[in-house]
């Protein structure tokens, strides 16, 4: 299935990327943002807030935007 | 400012920011066609290359064309640059827009998580008020971040303003209200493509949510004013704090002094304290302590200057006791008491020639 994927670490480029059925936020949180905190990322899932556990569908838009960012 | 806009105030913001995302896409065309007019340049001057190249080989230029070759390094590192560029500026240009619905779901999702979200309809100006942000123990209060709905086609970095509403700026700069923000504008950081990506997309609360998380956190490394000096320096002499552009550094006790515990060496024009300072006993200037030095004479501390015109006091002291000497000497000579027996034969040093000319004015009775 094709997630849309928003990652606001670093260039915030929106893609749509490959995931496994049954796939946790957990778990692609995991795959796609590595070293992370997850508590320091907000994660939205259709704009909405989720579980660790929920599992994604095909076309769900994921945000994950760092709440840590270091201004200059 | 109007809080709480109804979904009808929604829809229309979302209309004029639909609108500015659409002049965005046409001016990402015309950067594009920019991209391929250089790339295609640099291709012309390569061809223009080889041409000459034919030619110089033809006539047998051998020296002509080995100049040529050299020629050609600038063009061929150059395109695959430029090639990379149009593909990226191709990929911006195709990029589809958010839809109008989208930008109204924006809309909504921030004014629902980060609300309650402020539209003034004279500016066209979007807003969001943060909690009141405090770090490391800083309180700097609440941020009104301002995005300017009609700037957005202009370009991103000053689409929006963080506006201070309960400023507590920094003591050299009233300009600077947080570390990372300096007249409204803020430093973005690590932020920063992710910030323009998303006004780039109409990602509205994306935005929001990225700059609010700026100003929640601290960089030591780059601030434009750090921390450990928002409240100023205290001069090290009377306590008094000033900015950082105020303050005046002594070289030779090596702290912070205000302009009033402050001076300079008249001699070498270096900042010192007041303490630094000496008077030179001759010309009575304030002279730091590098520039003064003892006398070799009598040690007397006086500034070099003087020193090296000789104007020390010993020196004058001495002549004058040279010339009491011999004026006594004279009218001893003259009374023909002159009891040239005490006086030892030899050098004799000031000191002594002092004795000598002491002993030699003392009445008989007293030695």
């Amino acid at each position: 299935m094709k997630v849309l994927f928003i990652n606001n670490d670093g260039g915030g480029f929106a893609d749509y990327v490959e995931a496994a059925e049954g796939t946790t936020v957990e778990q692609f949180f995991a795959k796609h943002m590595p070293g992370r905190d997850p508590e320091d990322v907000l994660i939205r899932v259709n704009r909405q807030p989720v579980s660790c556990d929920y599992v994604l569908h095909d076309g769900d838009r994921v945000t994950m935007t760092p709440t840590k960012i270091e201004g200059a | 400012m109007k809080t709480n806009p109804s979904d009808a105030d929604l829809i229309r913001i979302a209309g004029s920011i639909h609108e500015q995302l659409h002049t965005m896409k046409h001016s990402r065309f015309d950067h594009l066609e920019r991209r391929i007019d250089q790339f295609l340049q640099t291709a012309e001057d390569v061809r223009t290359i080889r041409r000459r190249l034919c030619l110089a080989r033809e006539r047998g230029w051998d020296r002509a064309a080995s100049r040529l070759l050299g020629q050609l390094e600038r063009p061929l590192r150059n395109i695959p640059y430029e090639a990379e560029q149009v593909g990226r500026s191709a990929d911006e240009a195709q990029a589809e827009g958010p839809s109008l619905r989208d930008v109204y779901f924006e809309l909504k999702q921030t004014h629902e998580e980060l609300g309650p979200l402020g539209f003034e309809p004279k500016n066209q100006e979007l807003s969001v008020v943060t909690e009141p942000i405090t770090l490391e123990g800083f309180h700097l209060g609440p941020f009104e971040v301002r995005l300017e709905v009609q700037s957005l086609g202009d370009g991103h970095s000053t689409a929006y303003r963080i506006v201070a509403l309960d400023p507590h700026p920094a003591a050299s700069n009233d300009a600077v209200t947080h570390p990372h923000v300096s007249d409204e504008r803020l430093c973005a950081g690590d932020a920063a493509a992710a910030i323009e990506a998303a006004l780039g997309a109409g990602r509205v609360f994306d935005f929001f949510t990225l700059v609010i998380s700026v100003l929640r956190t601290y960089n030591p490394n780059s601030p434009f004013v750090s921390l450990d000096d928002w409240y100023g320096t205290g001069c090290y002499e009377c306590g008094y704090m000033m900015a950082q552009d105020d303050v005046r550094w002594c070289e030779l006790c090596e702290h912070d002094f205000c302009s009033e515990c402050a001076s300079y060496c008249t001699r070498c024009d270096e900042t010192t304290c007041v303490r630094c300072l000496q008077s030179c006993p001759v010309c009575g200037e304030s002279v730091c302590t590098s520039c003064m030095a003892d006398c070799p004479d009598c040690g007397r501390p006086l500034c070099k200057n003087c020193l090296d015109d000789e104007q020390c006091p010993c020196h004058e002291e001495e002549e004058e006791d040279d010339e009491q000497t011999t004026s006594q000497d004279a009218n001893a000579g003259e009374d023909g008491r002159h009891r040239t027996g005490d006086v030892q034969p030899g050098p004799a040093s000031r000191d002594q020639s002092v004795d000598i000319a002491i002993s030699a004015t003392r009445p008989p009775s007293a030695t």
